[in-house]
Formats: C-alpha cells, sequence, structure tokens
C-alpha cells in the first residue's frame, strides 16, 4: 500500500526537479506579487463591462450577437495577452538585469539559454492564467450564437501563438543594452515590435470574426500568413540570437574577433618570453617577463636552439619580486610581487 | 585547492582598472584584497567570478581557467557581492532553495542542504520571512548562505561587513574563521575594514590604480621585505622601570627607549632572534619582567603609507 504513494512522490520530486528554476521562481513570484493578481482583476472587469455592454445592446433577434461580443472581448484578449503581458515581462527582467541578480544567477550552473527560456516561459505560463480567465466568456459568446466553437478555438490558438512569439521578442530585446541609451533604444524597438505583432493579431481576429474558419481554407490568407510569418520569424531569431549574446557571461561572450586578439595577446607574450630564455639579456628579460610566460609551451624552434646552446627548456629563472618603489621605474609589464600563501593554520 | 591569478590585466579604453595582478592562494587560507574606491579590487572579484573577462593574463581556480574553461571554474566559486539584490516577494527559503535548483542539487538532497547552510547561517528563525523585509545584516547573511549553497570550494566576498554593525561584523567573522579553518575553504575578501582584515586574514594584496602594492603575508605586508628590520618591543616589568629604561639603551642592537606609562618601548634594530637574545639578557640581568612583546604594524597605516588615494 505505501508504494504507490512513494512512487508517486518520487514522479512528481523528478518532475520537479526538471522544471526550470527560473520557472518556478518567477511563477511564485508572480502569484505572490501584486503585478499579475492586478492585471487579471483588471482584465476580468474590463471583459465582465464589455461583454454587458455589447450583450445588452444587441438586437436578439439577429441571432448574430455571440460574434459581435466575440470581436469586442478578443480585442481586450489581443491587447492584454499580446501587449501588455510581454512589455511586463519585459520591463521585470530589464529591471531585474540592472541590478546584481542576473550575476548572480549567471555565476550558477544555469545557462543563459536556460535562464532566457525561463524567462519566457514563466511569462508565457502567467499569461495562460489570463486565457483561462478567459473562458467563461468565450462559452457564453457561442451561447448567444453568430459564432462557431472551431472559430473560436482556431482564434484562440492564433492568439496563443501570438502571443508566445511576441513575449520572446519582448524578453529577448529586453537583455539588450548595458547602459541608458541602448536600453532606451531597446525600449523603442521591442515596444514597436510588440504593435507591430499586436496589429497582425488583431487583423487576423477580424479576419476571423467576419469570415470564420472559412478564411483557413482561402490559399491568399496562406500565403500572406507565410510571408509574414516568415519575416516575424527572421526578426525574432535575430532579437533572440542578440538577447542571449547579451546575456551571456563575458566568458563565454566572447565573439570570434575579441576571442582572436585575446589568443594574440597571449602569444606575444609567449613569443617574449621565449625571446627572453635565447638572448643574452635572458635573465633581465625574465625579470621583466611575467608568470604567464614561466607556464608557457615553447614551440619546437626554440626548444632546438635552447638545446644547442646547452640550456635545458625547463630551467627557468624564477621570478624576481618587485618593490613598489621599483615599479614606478620598471617597465608597464613589470612583474608584480607574488604570493604563495602561507601553511594552513592547525 | 589552489588559486591563482597571473599577470592578470583588464582595459576599459584607456583606463587600466586591473594591470598585471599576481598573486595565489589556497584552500584554508583568508586572503585579503585591500585597496582604496577604483582600485580594481571588484574587476578582479569579477572576472575571478567569471563574469568579466580579462584583457590580458589569465586566473586558475583548481586549475581550471577562468576564461577558457568557465563552466567548470563555476561550480567551485561561491560569490557574494557587496550587497543582495532586493527581491519582492520571495522568502529567504524560497530564494535559497530556488538557488539549490540553479545549481542542480536534487531532492532530497535539496531538502537537506537547504537546512544544513539555513542552520549554519543561523537563518532559521526568519526562513519565512520577505527578502525585502530583512536588515542589511540579515541580508548579507542570506547572501553568504546562497554563497555557500553548493559547497563550493573557493569563496568571493566583495566588501561582506560594509555597512554591518559590529555584532553583524563579529558573527560573520567568526563564520569566515570556521569556513577556512574547519571547512577549509579558500577566502578571498575585499574589505576597506582593516582591523576585521588584520584578525582574520592569512595573507593580503594591497591594490592601487589596478597594480599591486604590497602582497604577502600580514607579516610581511606590515614590515617590508625580508621580514623587520627595526622592532618596537614593548617591555613591562614589575618595578623599577626607570633603571630598566637605563639598561636597556646600554644595551647593543637597542637604538631607543623610553618610559610610556608602566612601559618601556624599545626600538630594536634586528630580527626575532635578536629580540630573544634581548629578553634572556633582561632575565640574565634579574629584571622581573612581566610583560615583553612587539608592538604589531596597523595595517591601517602600512595602508595609508603605500597608498596615495589617487584614482584613475
Amino acid at each position: 500500500m505505501t508504494a504507490v504513494p512513494n512512487r508517486f512522490t518520487r514522479f512528481v520530486e523528478r518532475t520537479d526537479d526538471r522544471m526550470n528554476p527560473v520557472v518556478v521562481r518567477d511563477l511564485r513570484q508572480a502569484v505572490t506579487g501584486r503585478q499579475l493578481s492586478s492585471v487579471l482583476i483588471l482584465f476580468l472587469l474590463v471583459q465582465l463591462m464589455l461583454f454587458g455592454l455589447m450583450a445588452f445592446s444587441q438586437n436578439v433577434d439577429e441571432l448574430r450577437g455571440g460574434r459581435s461580443v466575440f470581436g469586442g472581448l478578443c480585442m481586450v484578449l489581443v491587447i492584454t495577452t499580446v501587449l501588455v503581458m510581454p512589455i511586463i515581462a519585459a520591463s521585470r527582467f530589464s529591471f531585474e538585469r540592472s541590478k546584481e541578480d542576473m550575476d548572480l544567477l549567471l555565476v550558477t550552473t544555469l545557462s543563459a539559454r536556460r535562464v532566457l527560456w525561463g524567462k519566457i516561459n514563466a511569462a508565457m505560463l502567467a499569461t495562460l492564467m489570463i486565457f483561462g480567465a478567459f473562458t467563461p466568456f468565450l462559452s457564453l459568446t457561442y451561447l448567444m450564437r453568430g459564432i462557431d466553437l472551431p472559430t473560436i478555438f482556431a482564434t484562440l490558438v492564433g492568439v496563443a501563438i501570438m502571443s508566445y512569439v511576441c513575449t520572446i521578442y519582448a524578453v529577448s530585446v529586453a537583455c539588450c543594452g548595458r547602459n541608458i541609451i541602448t536600453r532606451f533604444f531597446a525600449g523603442v524597438f521591442m515596444l514597436g515590435g510588440v504593435m507591430i505583432g499586436m496589429g497582425m493579431t488583431i487583423g487576423f481576429c477580424g479576419a476571423m470574426a467576419i469570415r470564420g474558419v472559412s478564411v483557413l481554407v482561402d490559399a491568399g490568407f496562406w500565403a500572406a500568413t507565410f510571408m509574414i510569418g516568415m519575416f516575424t520569424f527572421m526578426v525574432v531569431v535575430a532579437a533572440y540570437a542578440v538577447g542571449l549574446d547579451s546575456l551571456r557571461p563575458s566568458g563565454v561572450r566572447r565573439t570570434a574577433s575579441e576571442h582572436m586578439a585575446y589568443k594574440q595577446r597571449q602569444a606575444y607574450q609567449r613569443r617574449r618570453a621565449a625571446k627572453a630564455l635565447v638572448s643574452p639579456e635572458a635573465e633581465t628579460a625574465m625579470r621583466m617577463s611575467d608568470r604567464v610566460a614561466l607556464d608557457m609551451e615553447l614551440e619546437p624552434a626554440t626548444v632546438q636552439m635552447l638545446r644547442e646552446q646547452g640550456v635545458s627548456p625547463d630551467d627557468q629563472p624564477p621570478p624576481t619580486p618587485a618593490t613598489p618603489a621599483d615599479e614606478s621605474d620598471a617597465a608597464p609589464n613589470a612583474p608584480q610581487q607574488r604570493y604563495e600563501g602561507t601553511p594552513h593554520r592547525a | 585547492m589552489k588559486v591563482e591569478v597571473i599577470n592578470l590585466r583588464r582595459h576599459f579604453g584607456r583606463t587600466r582598472a586591473v594591470d598585471g595582478v599576481t598573486f595565489s592562494f589556497e584552500s584554508g587560507q583568508v586572503f585579503g584584497f585591500v585597496g582604496p574606491n577604483g582600485a580594481g579590487k571588484t574587476t578582479t572579484m569579477r572576472i575571478l567570478a567569471t563574469l568579466d573577462e580579462p584583457t590580458a593574463g589569465n586566473a586558475y581556480i583548481d586549475g581550471y581557467s577562468v576564461v577558457e574553461n568557465p563552466e567548470r571554474a563555476r561550480k567551485r566559486i561561491g560569490y557574494m557581492p557587496d550587497n543582495l539584490p532586493t527581491h519582492r516577494d520571495i522568502s529567504v527559503h524560497e530564494y535559497l532553495e530556488f538557488f539549490a535548483r540553479a545549481y542542480g542539487i536534487h531532492n532530497p538532497h535539496r531538502r537537506k542542504v537547504v537546512e544544513s547552510v539555513e542552520e549554519f547561517t543561523n537563518l532559521i528563525g526568519i526562513r519565512e520571512k520577505m527578502l525585502v523585509a530583512l536588515s542589511k545584516g540579515m541580508k548579507q547573511r542570506v547572501s553568504l548562505a546562497r554563497a555557500l549553497i553548493h559547497d563550493p570550494p573557493l569563496l568571493i566576498m566583495d566588501e561582506p561587513a560594509a555597512g554591518l554593525d559590529p555584532r553583524a561584523r563579529i558573527e560573520l567573522r567568526e563564520l569566515l574563521k570556521v569556513l577556512a579553518r574547519e571547512q577549509k575553504k579558500a577566502v578571498l575578501i575585499s574589505s576597506h575594514i582593516l582591523t576585521e582584515l588584520a584578525e582574520i586574514c592569512d595573507g593580503a594584496v594591497i591594490i592601487e590604480k589596478g597594480r599591486i602594492l604590497r602582497a604577502g603575508t600580514l607579516e610581511h605586508i606590515m614590515h617590508g621585505d625580508g621580514g623587520a628590520k627595526h622592532r618596537t618591543m614593548i617591555i613591562r616589568p614589575a618595578r623599577d622601570v626607570e633603571v630598566l629604561a637605563k639598561a636597556m639603551l646600554e644595551m647593543p642592537h637597542v637604538e631607543d627607549a623610553r618610559i610610556v606609562g608602566e612601559h618601556v618601548e624599545a626600538d630594536v634594530s634586528g630580527d626575532a632572534e635578536t629580540c630573544c637574545d634581548l629578553l634572556a639578557e633582561l632575565l640574565k640581568r634579574e629584571f622581573r619582567i612581566l610583560e615583553f612583546k612587539q608592538r604589531q604594524a596597523d595595517l591601517e597605516q602600512v595602508f595609508m603609507s603605500l597608498t596615495t588615494g589617487e584614482v584613475q
């Protein structure tokens, strides 16, 4: 008898462990916080008000009141889920990035990609709550006639997809920019993109409300959707790539050119140290070289040269500590004092 | 576990925030990082924590480069910034649990880890409190707990004692001692409160304008290269302070002797052996000595004499 709850508990724990930590935390914060509940209550009130106004102003004899009410409600749903929720998610993330919180997140074993998707999915799950609140009103529009269930379902799927796309775009753009100017431009881009997304979704909802699911068998509709979809896809992918790159900690953020420059600097230091080993001023030069030089891997030619001179490549003189007084006169690359640590205390 | 910082450089345009910093320390040591504001302490610590990249040079944590292998290095680091970001709508326990998840610690181990860390940092009583409602001292405790959640061998602490009251400071100091001495963690700590550092650190680096001014054990930092050449000894006799002062002036290696209250302060040229000989000589001459000690140089004085306070 005890095996069942144990197995169930294990399953729950395993599922819990697999969840993205960012999603868990953000959802907990969203549920206990005021922002989401305020949006939800406001959404419900507007829906209720709109529903009441439109329902009682319809001519019941036409038997098509449901379609008008559905159109009005869709407007509210689109504004909330495609515009307001992505903007809230993006602004929260942008605010979080401006503090040290993101640093703390990035020194964990979580990858930047997981952090970003965690933010996106947490925002989307909160948006799904809005969709949940919309369901009772939908059933009422169906009962009012003038709209069929496939149209309602197809519209909801379309709005949900656009909401997800806009959330990905808005949260990705919110990652960009480190100073106030770039953040301002990122904000403008984000707002512009989300507004365009909202416009497209309203167009889709309008077409669905007027023509119903028959619009889905129209070749012209699919051609336009394909063109717009491709453009949207490219914009969102670009925003995602830039956002992810901005979010990554520096160690992984290095671009190809930066990486090349870093490698060249390291190689230069090694060459300089190798020269110091074989030149007559070896000792002096070595004192001027740094610890990196001592860790170098010598090139075969250098090793051969050293052997010809009777010097073992492993015989490297230790760096001489420089006193602070010396350092003011020393070359820019003069060595610093090196502390080797003290034995452990008992 | 050894931490090595090798010829580290970080330039922001023409500003050399970190300019050829080299030092190392290992498990069981508390290592201080001292310098005026804008000296490059935080930049160095951020590079060590894999949050920034060096322009040149490298740093190794347990053999893993923070540049080439940041993912592996990160697992060995507990980073504690100077202040805990204030989160709304999240409790202390939820916050720590979140970071345990972020470090990939699974249940039921996660529950135990979070509880043990809360117990170690004395957070059990406030675990259900919201983070925003905590005092500065409590926030620092939470920050320390967060840094310890994955049991890292290296702790990087940026100004952990800033803004803490004396009690919280002493508690933090005791925690650090336990972490270093008993749990054998390497601790890199930056602080402006030099008296605090002097009490807990095994070694330190004094840095200004991105360059190391002095590095080594505290003894080395306070007395310079090759140990002290001149020491001030404080000798407290049972009686006859004036006779003792006079006798000391006649002894070899004693450059000066003066009476300060019930003590005699003597400037001695020489090393520890010379001081031992001096004490032996005093006892031989049948002086009754109650106290014989060396006056410790003040880390603050050393810091003031080494640094100019200029920023780049």
